[in-house]
């Protein structure tokens, strides 16, 4: 059985999330180390189903002390941090959906969420060497000869 | 040259209306490239601004909001591109999108999808509904229920549940639990060859004989799914009298209450369904329901019954 979170608890997600401007239809659930944001109503509705599969979508997963984002995380709750989020140029954002990773200093090590502009691109583990390395799954990255020609 | 079953060739002689030429015509070119925009999770002008950024063109249908034609895209394969990988768009054909859009989803309905994998209505309905509506994709297949998973999760579809189990006994727990119930049932495929053409030389009057009880059991749960107002919406992609008119027909004959309601979009061409096949006559609603082949629009042969509970 998934457990749900209190909203008191949505902060373990990210420590830089504004939990209260969340939008007030969501809720978090969570099970092993996979957290699931599901609406309300859905919560509800399943109750009187059978042969429930899923519900919501797969928003984080635990890693050690911190969550990553999956890609729906980040673009879930990505409006709603104060930090921890990297900025990239669409050049970046092409090799990143490649599973390659990015090059910037000066990061804490940890996990990041990588955007460009208001489009959430999921999140990375940022390494010692600075560089943040993508939690996609290989059936959410593009190939590398993706393009015309 | 695209090889006929002896069984297809007989529907032929069967369907006064079809123009066999002009079908095969229709079929040997690839469906139209379109894709719906995600207005879920972002905003449609935000989309198109930034696919337009990456030399995208789009033109909207005219039938269904957030569609589009493809003119003009920077990848070969759709699939195969960032707006896709990251939920922004969903690639489906262009007449496919029309169903839920006969359904008349509302923002806040609570919705089910019967035969919902691998969720190209899903997740249109999804989108529809918005944070305060639900909707439920049903199948009753496992391995197809993994990609309906799949992209519910790539559309952001929060206000989802994935349930795995048989249609037909669907209305045993869920009674008169839904405002809109579509059933886009299992069928024959005749409509939408382009993708494998191999269909038509496979296909044998048995799949169509056979389908029909299961087609016609999925409508009969769907329609005790509904509130009383409620609206079942029931379509297929195939061409064949049997698995459409005869479906939505024998159905009308059970239940004098149901109202069938006219399914006429803008900007589609649509014909007249059959007064009659195999010698069995059809009811004169049959004739308010949407019926296209493929040559019709250049795009998928469909068949779409609007039905709404009294
Ligand atoms: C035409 S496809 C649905 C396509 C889907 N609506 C979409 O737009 O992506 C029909 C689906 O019906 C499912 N199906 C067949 N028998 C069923 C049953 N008894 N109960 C529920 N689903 C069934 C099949 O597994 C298949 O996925």
């Amino acid at each position: 059985m998934a457990r749900i979170m209190g909203r008191d608890s949505f902060s373990t997600l990210s420590r830089f999330l504004r939990v209260n401007d969340l939008p007030s239809q969501l809720v978090f659930t969570e099970k092993g180390k996979k957290v699931r944001c599901v609406t309300h109503t859905a919560l509800e509705t399943a109750t009187r189903l059978k042969g429930v599969v899923t519900m919501g979508v797969y928003a984080a997963k635990k890693m050690g002390e911190d969550y990553y984002l999956s890609i729906e995380g980040s673009q879930l709750l990505g409006p709603y941090l104060e930090g921890g989020v990297v900025e990239v140029s669409m050049n970046e954002a092409e090799n990143w959906m490649r599973g390659a990773p990015i090059e910037r200093s000066g990061l804490e090590s940890g996990i990041a969420v990588v955007k460009m502009g208001w489009l959430f691109l999921g999140s990375g583990r940022v390494s010692r060497d600075g560089r943040i390395y993508p939690l996609i799954p290989k059936e959410r990255m593009i190939s590398h000869r993706n393009g015309k020609g | 040259m695209i090889a006929l079953s002896e069984d297809f060739k007989m529907l032929v002689s069967q369907l006064p209306d079809l123009d066999l030429e002009a079908y095969l015509k229709a079929v040997e070119e690839p469906l139209p490239e379109c894709v719906r925009l995600n207005t879920l999770k972002f905003r449609e002008e935000d989309v198109k601004e930034f696919m337009s950024r990456r030399g995208w063109r789009l033109e909207p249908l005219a039938w269904v909001r957030h569609g589009y034609r493809v003119l003009e895209a920077p990848v070969t394969n759709l699939g195969d591109s960032i707006e896709h990988m990251l939920g922004l768009i969903y690639i489906q054909g262009p007449v496919s999108m029309l169903p839920v859009e006969v359904l008349d989803v509302r923002a806040g309905d609570r919705c089910l999808d019967l035969c919902a994998a691998p969720g190209s209505k899903s997740t249109q309905m999804a989108q529809l509904v918005g944070l305060d509506g639900v909707v439920v994709a049903n199948d009753v297949s496992s391995k197809r229920v993994k990609a309906l998973s799949f992209n519910l999760q790539r559309w952001g579809a929060v206000n989802s549940i994935v349930t795995l189990t048989d249609g037909r006994l669907f209305s045993r727990w869920a009674a008169g639990l839904f405002y809109r119930v579509l059933v886009d049932a299992p069928c024959s495929s005749l409509g939408v060859v382009s993708k494998d053409w191999s269909v038509l030389k496979r296909y044998r009057y048995n799949h169509s004989r056979r389908l029909q009880p299961l087609q016609a059991a999925l409508l009969e749960s769907g329609y005790r799914c509904l509130k009383p107002g409620g609206v079942i919406v029931y379509s297929t992609c195939t061409i064949h009298p049997l698995e459409n008119e005869a479906v939505i027909s024998r159905f009308l004959e059970r239940h004098p209450e149901a109202r069938l309601e006219e399914v006429r979009p803008a900007g589609l061409r649509w014909r007249r369904p059959l007064e009659e096949f195999g010698g069995e006559r059809f009811s004169p609603e049959v004739e308010k329901c949407f019926k296209c082949y493929p040559y019709d629009n250049g795009g998928e042969g469909f068949f779409i019954a609007k039905i709404r509970r009294e």
